[in-house]
């Protein structure tokens, strides 16, 4: 059988007026007609790349600089702007990330569908309308008909990729290129896109590229994989071989960074590909140090006591009571943690986990309920010194690194600005040897503290944010999503950080998150979280293995299977 | 996932910038405009010096150079390069005190709309909810009239005057200034290293000071940049009508008004040098504003 | 609102002194004073505008001793007339050039157009007016100078717009007037045109192999004109207010002229009106430009419908 994509030592660069990078190097891939193939690598691997390169949709000044691009035998590369035009759609089609943005917001999904089977497939009038029609039925969207007139808006976001897929398809193409598909989806859906793509490819006999970051995508779905790591294809071949016995560094470490929801592991192993040589964590003795004292104290054996908490947010502000419709954010939760216990919040999207975070550090103020810190009531009724003493205990890891920290203050100021803020140091001299100690602490270096920012990765500011949290000498940290903007190996190695972190200072832990799997590798308690009510709290180990609540079971069927490892 | 897009912009983001920061500086487009700004503030900071004459000394000028054509000698032997006005001052000299005037009133103004609103505006964001309502409300209703037409309303009630042209324009700019700082702030307002700031339990003015105020500054240097420019222009255009700066001080807008007059009998010079200094400040400090909005376009320094 | 212009207009001269000849006797200034009620406590005076204010009536001129509201009417459609064209010039000639700089951002048309625009946004209106008139009238003696021309009718409208005399007159003022705002739609233009095509759903329509023209057509131009066309008409105010300046220029027979005019000679009840009127119109404009957005924005039209 003829191949029906050949990629031939393909080099993309990006030309810039200073500088030029190159985003791919010598990668050759290959595609059978009905074959799925995922590209997978973390950010900055140029697997986006390869995607825009092979229909020409390269943004500027991205340029394909040597290789060939053989489609059905034919180099795309000599094709001028009207046959590439001919071949995007009817030949090969695409589907990108977010359905939120890749439709037409002022155009009826009909339209767009139409406009397209009329440039692609040149059908017109009720043929079009009704290949549409079969079209929008063979993605799993009931009553296409009635839909034909709704814009993307009056969809929800799996229903628009479906859009989307069916768009990709219209032109009946032999080749999809998947770019992310399901990232911007919740756990639930991405499931069914998947499956829905596998099987209308199988279907339609059309190869299929899925360009991702995630493992389980690939292990759920492709037949063979290719690693891309920084702009070099490392490794490729059946996934099965890849994932259970991979031949490059790279791609055991990215394996190994990989969390997994089959059982805790102690820490993440082997994962020191990525970041590039040694970590230059300096530990320090904490009997001695300024960061130490604090935590010799003793404190009540309940960290956070949380009753009957409630909270709603005004969707529709009104004059009068009955036309405001509010969303309730928090219903009715109840919960404590132990001191030094790490406890975990599990949920999807609008479930209420950020919220229960926002209202325990006291960011947004609470409807009803209570919240004890050590004993000391925080809700926003009491504002006394015990009040701000207590908030002092508590500190937060934020979910993006790139908003979280001030980007007009130097990472010196910003470590230390709880401590001059409080004066819980002697001198300027001591501020400094302190703040420079908690960077060594985190694995940063002491090297950073004169620059800003944006000059770190995401990683990195983690690792900021980390250390600006420990310069209030916490005992509770709340950390929100910590690490699901990074990439798989670089939240290991920030996972890892907060496990050491939490060890040596007896730190209290709520953690958010909304992947299974980490939750496993961080928790020793659960509780899980929908519609703002908890469902089911329980030991990480006894949630994992015997699901009480049927949303948990739910979830945990959803969950990515990792048993690949 | 971001990917060769995101690539470029992180190297972008890491020392190299700087290095096209200076090249940006020193491109034609950003380096022509400062050259000629620093030249007109070099005029109207020495006006005394430079200009042949003073066209406001009431004893030196004389109704009989009235409307000399460029380059004729006046009645005290300086040759009038740009000719004279209808009361036969040097056109040049005029342009020259004319543009310290302009200079002033956009300035002073400028700076005092811009302190209001950049206060109106941090709070409006920050404390956001009925407060952010109602700031919002007045400067929404402010915005939706054109700013010549309060000018000119204002102006009817004040008076004429150097101190009330300031004034005007001052009333008149401040709610655009507010809102643009409100607008970047209520988005820093919501970023998470805000929400940082307060769980180490810092106090809102330090919050505000220190972490809101750094991260909303950036777009407002370009629009004070670019609100210079208009005001200019403004205090130019209510001259011209005879309510701004009264004809016997100096002004740019209060000599071309001057020279209207004169236009049909063909003495186009009192009304066309002054207008090309005008447009050659006002377009010099747009082009300077838009040169600094793409170096500071937040895509690159993020 | 009412009020405040009420209260400010009276805080500024005594328009008695600019109404009667200073050397005239004290009684005859008392009689002026009566006249217009002008010698009744200044809440009196508020009072009985407002009645009249309520009931269509802003108050006599003080110049010309009519109706101010019938004056402000009368003068209104030459404004109108000459705000229309300005905007239709602009959008006629903003709108392609913007879209076209957006598109091709390294041509050297766009850079020409650019150029241009800074200059259109620099330079000052009623200093080109000037130029113009020294150019087109003075030197060339192509155009009129001033006044506004023969008006023709068309369909039931009136407008100068439909004789060739009364286009003469009006050409000269409206693309002065429209000057400014034609580089304001080239840079509105340039900026959506630009945003709208790095958005994914273009980039997806190009993946769908849709042709260039489709693309700007169908799926650039709508999303850049909802928030030009937005902006446009609050713009419409803008043109209206400026007109001030163009119909001084021009002599132009409209609103600003007399408002002008009436600020000079401190004529108050003009004024009052002018602004009553204007502030009547901003509201509208608001209304309209509400209205086109829910019309034009199916996320807004039908957001409203629940």
């Amino acid at each position: 059988m003829t191949d029906l994509l050949n990629i031939r030592k393909l080099s993309v660069s990006f030309k810039m007026e200073y500088e030029t990078t190159d985003a791919v190097r010598n990668v050759s891939i290959t595609l059978r007609p009905g074959e799925v193939l995922g590209i997978v690598g973390e950010s900055g691997a140029g697997k986006s790349t390869i995607g825009n390169a092979i229909v020409n949709l390269l943004e500027p000044p991205g340029e394909i600089t040597r290789g060939e691009v053989l489609f059905k035998g034919q180099d795309l590369r000599n094709l001028d702007d009207k046959q590439m035009r001919d071949v995007r759609g009817k030949k090969i089609g695409m589907i990108f990330q977010d359905p939120q943005t890749s439709l037409n917001p002022l155009m009826t999904i009909g339209g767009q569908l139409i406009e397209t089977i009329n440039k692609t497939i040149n059908l017109y009038g009720s043929e079009a309308t009704n290949k549409v029609i079969e079209l929008l039925e063979s993605v799993g969207i009931d009553e296409p008909e009635a839909r034909l007139n709704l814009y993307p808006h009056q969809f929800s976001g799996g229903m628009r990729q479906r859009v989307v897929i069916a768009l990709a398809l219209a032109g009946d193409p032999d080749l999809i290129i998947a770019d992310e598909p399901t990232t911007a989806l919740d756990v639930s859906i991405q499931a069914q896109i998947l499956d829905l793509i596998k099987k209308l490819c199988q279907e339609r006999q059309v190869g299929v590229i899925i360009i991702t970051h995630d493992i389980g995508v690939i292990a759920n779905i492709s037949d063979r994989v290719t690693v891309m790591f920084n702009g070099q294809a490392v490794e490729s071949g059946e996934v099965k071989q890849i994932l259970t016995n991979p031949k490059h560094e790279y791609t055991k470490s990215l394996i190994a960074a990989v969390p997994r929801g089959d059982r805790k592991v102690e820490r993440f192993k082997s994962i020191d590909y990525i970041e590039g040589g040694a970590q230059t964590q300096r530990r320090i003795d904490l009997d001695q140090h300024w960061l130490g004292k604090k935590f010799t104290q003793h404190y009540s054996d309940t960290a956070i006591s949380i009753n009957d908490l409630n909270k709603k947010y005004s969707l529709k502000k009104a004059f009068l009571k009955r036309n405001r419709s509010y969303v309730h954010a928090v219903k009715d939760v109840s919960l404590s943690i132990k001191t030094g216990e790490s406890f975990g919040l599990v949920g999807e999207s609008g479930s209420g986990k950020s919220t229960i975070a926002k209202l325990v550090a006291g960011l947004v103020s609470t409807d009803k309920g209570s919240i004890k810190l050590f004993d000391q009531e925080v809700t926003n009724k009491s504002k006394g010194k015990d009040v701000i003493a207590a908030r002092r205990n508590l500190q937060m890891i934020f979910q993006d690194p790139y908003s979280s920290l001030n980007a007009r203050m130097r990472v010196q100021d910003i470590v230390s600005e709880p401590i001059s803020y409080y004066k819980t140091a002697s001198t300027n001299m001591e501020m400094r040897q302190i703040v420079r100690d908690l960077l060594d602490h985190v694995g940063l270096g002491s090297n950073a503290m004169l620059k800003y920012p944006h000059e770190f990765s995401g990683g990195q500011r983690q690792r900021i944010s980390i250390a600006r949290a420990l310069a209030s000498r916490p005992k509770i940290l709340i950390c929100d999503e910590p690490t699901s903007a990074l990439d798989v190996s670089v939240q290991a190695h920030i996972l890892n950080l907060l496990k050491d972190l939490q060890d040596d200072l007896g730190l209290t832990i709520l953690f958010i998150s909304h992947d299974l799997p980490v939750i496993r590798q961080m928790c020793d308690r659960v509780a899980v979280m929908r519609h703002g009510s908890i469902c089911e709290i329980a030991t990480t180990d006894s949630l994992f293995e015997k699901p009480q609540h049927e949303y948990s079971k739910h979830l945990l069927e959803l969950m990515p299977k990792t048993d690949f490892i | 996932m971001k990917d060769g897009q995101s690539l470029i912009e992180d190297k972008l983001n890491s020392a190299k910038y700087k290095k096209i920061l200076k090249a940006n500086f020193l491109k034609p487009a950003t380096l022509i405009p400062i050259l000629l700004l620093t030249f007109i503030a070099g005029c109207a900071i020495f006006a005394p010096i430079l200009a042949p004459t003073n066209p406001y000394d009431l004893a030196i000028v004389s109704i009989l150079d009235s409307r000399l054509p460029p380059g004729e000698v006046m009645f005290n032997g300086t040759v009038a390069w740009l000719g004279t006005d209808g009361a036969g001052r040097d056109v040049l000299s005029a342009i020259i005190y004319g543009l310290r005037t302009s200079l002033i009133v956009a300035l002073t103004s400028a700076a005092i709309a811009l302190t209001v609103g950049l206060v109106v505006g941090l709070i409006a964001a920050f404390y956001g909810g009925r407060i952010d309502a109602f700031l919002m409300r007045i400067v929404d209703i402010q915005l939706s009239f054109p700013a010549i037409l309060i000018a000119l309303v204002l102006l009817a009630l004040l008076g004429k005057g150097v101190d009330k042209v300031i004034i005007a324009l001052a009333i008149v700019q401040w709610a655009l200034y507010a809102r643009t700082v409100r607008a970047t702030a209520i988005v820093e307002r919501r970023k998470e290293y805000i929400e940082a700031a307060s769980t180490l339990g810092l106090n809102n003015f330090r919050i505000i000071l220190k972490h809101l105020l750094p991260n909303s500054i950036s777009p407002l240097i370009v629009l004070a940049t670019l609100q210079t420019a208009h005001s200019i222009s403004i205090e130019a255009t209510l001259s011209f009508l005879g309510v701004g700066v009264p004809i016997t001080e100096p002004s740019l807008g209060s000599l071309i008004s001057n020279g209207f007059d004169f236009i049909l009998s063909g003495a186009y010079w009192i009304t066309f040098f002054p207008g090309v200094m005008l447009l050659a400040t006002v377009a010099a400090i747009n082009i300077f504003g838009d040169q600094l909005r793409t170096i500071l376009n937040p895509r690159h320094s993020k | 609102m009412s009020l405040v212009v009420f209260t400010m207009i009276n805080i500024v001269g005594d328009p008695v002194d600019m109404l009667v000849n200073p050397e005239s006797l004290p009684d005859e200034i008392e009689r002026v004073r009566s006249d217009f009620g002008l010698d009744q406590p200044a809440h009196i005076q508020y009072i009985k505008f407002l009645q009249g204010a309520l009931s269509g009536d802003l108050g006599n001129s003080f110049i010309f001793g009519r109706p101010a509201l019938a004056l402000i009417a009368e003068r209104f459609p030459a404004t109108l007339e000459l705000a229309t064209c300005a905007l239709i010039i602009a959008i006629v000639f903003g709108l392609p050039l913007g879209i076209y700089a957006g598109l091709n951002p390294k041509s050297f048309g766009t850079r020409i157009i650019m150029g241009g625009s800074v200059l259109g946004i620099s330079i000052p209106t009623f200093w080109l007016g000037l130029m113009m008139i020294i150019i087109f009238s003075v030197v060339l003696g192509w155009l009129p100078v001033s006044g506004r021309g023969d008006i023709g009718s068309f369909l039931g409208l009136e407008s100068s717009a439909f004789t060739l005399d009364g286009l003469s007159h009006l050409i000269m003022p409206a693309t002065n007037l429209a000057l400014f705002k034609i580089a304001m739609v080239i840079r509105l233009a340039r900026a959506g045109t630009v945003e709208v095509m790095s958005l994914d759903f273009i980039k997806f329509a190009r993946a769908r192999g849709l042709p260039p023209e489709r693309l700007v057509r169908f799926h650039l131009l709508p999303n850049i004109l909802i928030p030009i066309i937005t902006v446009l008409a609050i713009e419409f105010g803008t043109l209206i207010a400026f007109a001030t300046v163009t119909e001084t220029i021009f002599a132009w027979p409209g609103l600003g002229k007399l408002v002008i005019d009436a600020i000079v000679n401190l004529d108050r009840p003009i004024v009052v009106a002018y602004l009553m009127f204007v502030v009547t119109l901003f509201l509208l404009l608001n209304l309209i430009v509400d209205i086109i957005y829910a019309a034009l924005d199916p996320r807004v039209r039908l957001n409203g419908d629940q």
